[in-house]
C-alpha cells in the first residue's frame, strides 16, 4: 500500500510538472520567438517568370547583388502604403550591387499594371499566374519581402508593410551578409 | 488456454485492420488528399490544405498533385512545403524534442491506465481466494 500511495504521488507530481512545463513554455514561445522564415540562411529559390511586358527574367539574372524580393497585389493596402518606400529606396540603393523585384502575385493583370503605373515602377515587377513561385518563398499573404545577398542567401524576411529605414538596414544587411559568413566559417 | 489464443487472435485482428491501408487509397487524387491532409492551410484556422477552399490551399493542391505526377514521394513532397513554410506547416508535428512528448503521452497514458485497471482487478479477486 506504501508503494503504490508513493507511485501515485510521483505520477502526480509528474504530471503536474509536464502540464506546467507545457503552459511556461507555449507563454515564452509566443513572446521571445520572433517570426522567422524557415528559408532564412538557406539558397533563394531559383525562379523564371515574366515581367508585363512578357519578357522572360530569371532569378540568375540577378546574381552578385543584394536583392530585396517583394511579393505584392495590387488589392492589398498595405502593399500600396508600401509602395512609395520602395520606390525611393530604389532610386536611391539600386546600381551595380543592388536590385529590387516586385512579384505580383493572386492579381488582375491590368490592375496591377496601374498599379505600377501610379508608384513609379522603376524596379522590375514580374507576374507569378502558376502561383508557384510564392508557395516555393513560403508566402502567405502580401505583402512579404526577402533580402537575398549577392551570393543568393536569403539574409531575411519582412511581413507586412516596408518602412525606408527597414528597407535600408536589411539591404545593408544583405550586402554585408556573404563576408560575415565567410569570416564566421574561418573562425570555426 | 484456447480462450487466451482467441483473445489474441482478435487483438491481432484488430491490429491488422487499424494498420492497414484503406482500400482504393492509390488513385492520384486519393494520394492528394493524402499528402494535402498533413499539410495545415498557412492562412487559414485550423484547416488543413486538404480541407480549405482558399486560394493558397487550392494552389498548393495543385502543386501537390503536379509533384504527385512528376514521380515525387509523399515524403519528399512533405519535405518541399517545411522547408519553405517550416514544421508549423505540419498538420502533426513531427516526434522530436518536446513534442515528443505528444506521441509518448498517450502511449504511456494507455499502460498507466491498464496497470492501474489490473490492479484493481486483482485487488478484488484476493478476498475471494481467501
Amino acid at each position: 500500500m506504501k508503494i503504490s500511495t508513493t507511485v501515485s504521488t510521483a505520477l502526480t507530481v509528474a504530471v503536474a510538472a509536464l502540464l506546467a512545463y507545457t503552459f511556461w513554455s507555449g507563454l515564452s514561445e509566443k513572446d521571445a520567438a520572433p517570426k522567422r522564415s524557415a528559408l532564412v540562411g538557406n539558397p533563394a529559390p531559383e525562379f523564371v517568370l515574366r515581367d508585363f511586358g512578357g519578357r522572360e527574367v530569371k532569378f540568375s539574372d540577378f546574381r552578385g547583388k543584394a536583392l530585396l524580393i517583394n511579393f505584392w497585389a495590387s488589392w492589398c493596402g498595405p502593399c500600396k502604403q508600401e509602395a512609395p518606400a520602395l520606390e525611393k529606396t530604389y532610386r536611391e540603393l539600386s546600381g551595380e550591387k543592388v536590385e529590387f523585384i516586385g512579384i505580383n502575385i493572386l492579381d488582375d493583370a491590368r490592375r496591377a499594371e496601374e498599379f505600377i503605373g501610379s508608384f513609379g515602377g522603376s524596379f522590375v515587377n514580374l507576374r507569378d499566374p502558376q502561383n508557384g513561385v510564392h508557395i516555393d518563398y513560403g508566402v502567405q499573404g502580401v505583402p512579404e519581402t526577402f533580402f537575398v545577398s549577392p551570393g543568393g542567401t536569403i539574409t531575411a524576411k519582412h511581413w507586412g508593410t516596408l518602412t525606408e529605414e527597414i528597407i535600408t538596414d536589411r539591404v545593408k544587411e544583405a550586402l554585408a551578409y556573404d563576408a560575415r559568413a565567410g569570416e564566421s566559417a574561418k573562425s570555426r | 488456454m484456447s480462450c487466451l489464443r482467441s483473445f489474441q487472435a482478435g487483438i491481432f485482428l484488430v491490429l491488422a485492420l487499424f494498420f492497414a491501408p484503406p482500400p482504393g487509397a492509390d488513385t492520384l487524387e486519393d494520394r492528394v488528399a493524402d499528402v494535402s491532409a498533413e499539410l495545415m492551410c498557412p492562412v487559414c484556422e485550423g484547416q488543413s490544405v486538404a480541407e480549405s477552399n482558399s486560394q493558397l490551399a487550392r494552389d498548393m493542391r495543385a502543386l501537390v498533385r503536379k509533384q504527385l505526377e512528376e514521380g515525387k514521394t509523399g515524403e519528399e513532397i512533405i519535405g518541399y512545403f517545411v522547408s519553405s513554410y517550416g514544421e508549423t506547416i505540419l498538420a502533426a508535428p513531427r516526434p522530436r524534442g518536446f513534442a515528443a512528448v505528444l506521441w509518448v503521452l498517450p502511449v504511456l497514458s494507455v499502460l498507466i491506465g491498464a496497470a492501474i485497471i489490473l490492479r484493481t482487478i486483482r485487488s478484488y479477486r484476493k478476498p475471494e481466494k481467501e
